[in-house]
């Protein structure tokens, strides 16, 4: 279970996070929805252990552990995944290598054997074709020359492969079609399991319809301001964010 | 008394930073070395080395306030020479052997080891050659040389002034000499091997010349690399003479150990049309300086250099270039990447020259350096001389840190942070590595890389 508890958090001194509560539990899909400048991404990035956040007060644990005292690669360990909202670009660095060395460093930290090169390709090679990826494409460095919706892709590509089981999902559906919002979406639901849980981060409706949430959770000013079930998504659509003071950038 | 002497001697050394230097005993190892060197029957051989010495004599070892050695001062760097190695074939076992050159020594071709500055031909093996490739060592090639290697040595003249190749001719014991007649192919590497050895410090030099004759194609590696921890101060010359439409490859390798000093030199002449592609990697030694002087004297001809250093500790890696386009449309590239940790030093300079009427001359400099630590140094000095007015020719450099978004993303994956670090360095550098078409020496080096990058921390 995530729970994060009066989560307040700072960038170069200015305040985004003022007092966030939330609780997800396993197996559970919530999203969060919200103007931009409400702190989402933000909320993202210190979920994942990004330095530039600095948290002043609050605490989040997954599974009863304190995460915030974690480094980066001890959360992914734990079970947390960030799929980036701009995913970046590793020149030099070939995509498989990149899958390979990240699914190895888990393997290792968990006690297991690391995986043979055929068992390794075999299990790539069945995750991209779920997702319409070509093993050419995962030649190429990575994300290098990939367009907006293969870099989401990737994204996912890694998470089927990581097998995390807190999944933060920051705007993935930005600058997507309408047919990668579909591929992607069955990614993800292809994921979803009692014993997985995945926080959705979306300004859009649209991906809610493709990724049905158990609750959708409006923040605004730092702070979820709302919550209901996937009707509120649907109400958002229509209304949109007036009343959470859009366009307020905070 | 006393105190008008003390000060006569602070006077002297203010005056002079020479008083320390090595320059005497260089001179003095010459003496007694002069008359063993290879070629010391010949009178003309015997003259081009004397010359040579009486050039260093009157320049001695360059140091600060001269230009080119602004950021290497070698005087201070050298303030003791090394006995030059003795004369005699050093014996190396297998297992030491392939210690010492280690992932390099499984590369194919024709194989010319040389250990402390003589060819060791048990470690060797270079029979079968394609026709119209003469491959032979400096030390047997002087005992009556060739026409064409007497040539070779005595006008392609070291570049006026530079003391490093001055030194070289006076010393060289031995080297590799290949020839190429016109349209000929060697079809597998010519590889280099130097081995220092030696149980006291010594000094080495060796020369090689590399001639190209027209439409001739090659690939020649050179390494450099030591058996165990003792100092050796090494001096490597190679001259290169690219013929029309020929085409080089070759690579030089730097990987001795952290108390061994290097000076490498490569000149290159261009004929109209001659492609050379040098690519240097280095990895070791105390101080290296690795200097290249390509000249075009032919049009349309086209040199492609990369280099990459990998320093730590109080290393130190010089890398100079002077480009002198003598011709109408050549095309040169220099581009290196630097990674550099802990209190390292690494330079790169390079100076365009081109002439008036070298018209159509397109010119590209690059230097980018990853700095590990707070505490390391990287200079890096673009130079153009530019007398014609219908030239392209630009530089650039930067000078960074790891980028912590990347360092982020992949750490989000799991990957422990030293790994991480790695990985973006050897991507770093890979852009370098990627211009070395042979797989076998590209993973050799990348293996090189790698070995480099577990010692960090």
């Amino acid at each position: 279970m995530l729970e994060i508890k009066n989560l307040h958090a700072e960038i170069d001194g200015k305040q985004i996070l003022r007092g966030l509560d939330l609780t997800v539990a396993k197996g559970e899909v919530h999203a969060i929805m919200g103007p931009n400048g409400s702190g989402k991404s933000t909320l993202a990035y210190i979920l994942a252990g990004k330095k530039d956040y600095e948290v002043t007060e609050g605490s989040v644990t997954w599974n009863g552990e304190d995460i915030l005292e974690m480094e980066p690669d001890a959360r992914a360990h734990a079970g947390v995944f960030l799929a980036f909202q701009y995913p970046m670009e590793i020149p030099g660095v070939a995509s498989m290598t990149f899958l390979r060395t990240a699914l190895n460093a888990l393997l290792k930290a968990r006690g297991k054997p690391e995986l043979s090169t055929p068992d390794f390709l075999r299990l790539v090679r069945e995750k991209a074709a779920t997702l319409n990826m070509s093993m050419d494409m995962l030649k190429r460095p990575v994300n290098v020359g990939f367009s907006g919706g293969e870099k989401k892709r990737h994204e996912i590509l890694q998470m089927a492969l990581l097998q995390p089981s807190l999944c933060v999902l920051d705007e993935t559906d930005s600058g997507l079609d309408i047919d990668a919002v579909r591929v992607v979406s069955e990614g993800v639901n292809a994921l979803r399991s009692p014993d997985r849980a995945f926080l959705v981060i979306t300004h859009y409706q649209r991906l809610l319809n493709y990724i049905v949430p158990d609750k959708v959770h409006v923040m605004a000013g730092g702070r979820i301001v709302r919550s209901g079930g996937k009707a509120l998504a649907v109400e958002l659509e229509q209304s949109g964010y007036a009343e959470y003071g859009a366009g307020a950038a905070a | 008394m006393g105190a008008s002497m003390n000060i006569q001697a602070i006077n002297l050394e203010a005056a002079e930073p020479s008083i320390r230097d090595a320059s005497a005993q260089i001179q003095s190892h010459y003496n007694t070395a002069s008359t063993h060197l290879p070629g010391a029957q010949s009178a003309t051989v015997r003259a081009l080395r004397d010359e040579a010495i009486a050039g260093f004599a009157a320049r001695g070892l360059p140091h600060r306030r001269v230009e080119e050695w602004k950021y290497t001062d070698l005087r201070n760097a050298m303030p003791q020479a090394f006995q030059p190695a003795p004369l005699v074939v050093a014996a190396l076992s297998d297992g030491n052997f392939h210690g010492a050159v280690g992932p390099l020594a499984a590369i194919g071709g024709f194989k010319m080891v040389f250990v402390n500055g003589r060819l060791n031909r048990q470690l060797s093996s270079f029979n079968g050659l394609p026709g119209a490739v003469e491959l032979l060592n400096l030390a047997e090639a002087l005992e009556s040389p060739p026409d064409w290697l007497f040539a070779a040595l005595s006008q392609a003249k070291p570049r006026e002034g530079d003391v490093v190749t001055l030194l070289n001719t006076a010393f060289a014991s031995d080297g590799v000499v290949l020839r190429l007649g016109k349209s000929a192919n060697a079809e597998q590497p010519v590889h280099l091997i130097h081995i220092a050895t030696a149980e006291m410090p010594v000094s080495v030099a060796l020369r090689n010349v590399l001639i190209l004759e027209e439409g001739a194609e090659a690939s020649v590696i050179e390494t450099y690399v030591s058996q165990g921890q003792v100092p050796a101060q090494i001096n490597s010359a190679t001259e290169i003479a690219l013929g029309e439409g020929s085409r080089l490859r070759h690579f030089t390798i730097a990987a001795e150990n952290t108390q061994t000093q290097h000076l490498a030199t490569t000149q290159v002449r261009l004929a109209a049309k001659a492609d050379y592609l040098g690519v240097q990697f280095a990895v070791g030694g105390s101080l290296s300086r690795l200097q290249t002087f390509m000249t075009f004297e032919g049009e349309a001809a086209r040199a492609h250099f990369s280099g990459c250093q990998l320093m730590r500790g109080r290393q130190h890696c010089d890398m100079t270039l002077v480009i002198d386009h003598a011709a109408v449309g050549c095309e040169s590239r220099e581009h290196v990447k630097v990674v550099l940790d802990g209190h390292a030093r690494g330079v790169f300079q390079a100076k365009a020259i081109v002439r008036a009427g070298a018209q159509k001359t397109d010119g590209r400099q690059m230097a980018q350096s990853l700095l590990l630590s707070e505490t390391a140094e990287f200079d890096a000095k673009p130079e153009l001389e530019i007398y014609a007015d219908d030239v392209k020719c630009n530089h650039g450099a930067t000078c960074g840190a790891i980028d912590d978004d990347l360092l982020f993303y992949l750490r989000a994956r799991g990957i422990p942070e030293d790994e991480a670090k790695a990985l973006l360095i050897q991507a770093f550098i890979g852009e370098i590595l990627d211009r070395v078409e042979d797989e076998g020496l590209r993973q050799a080096l990348e293996a090189k890389a790698a070995a480099w990058l577990t010692l960090r921390g």
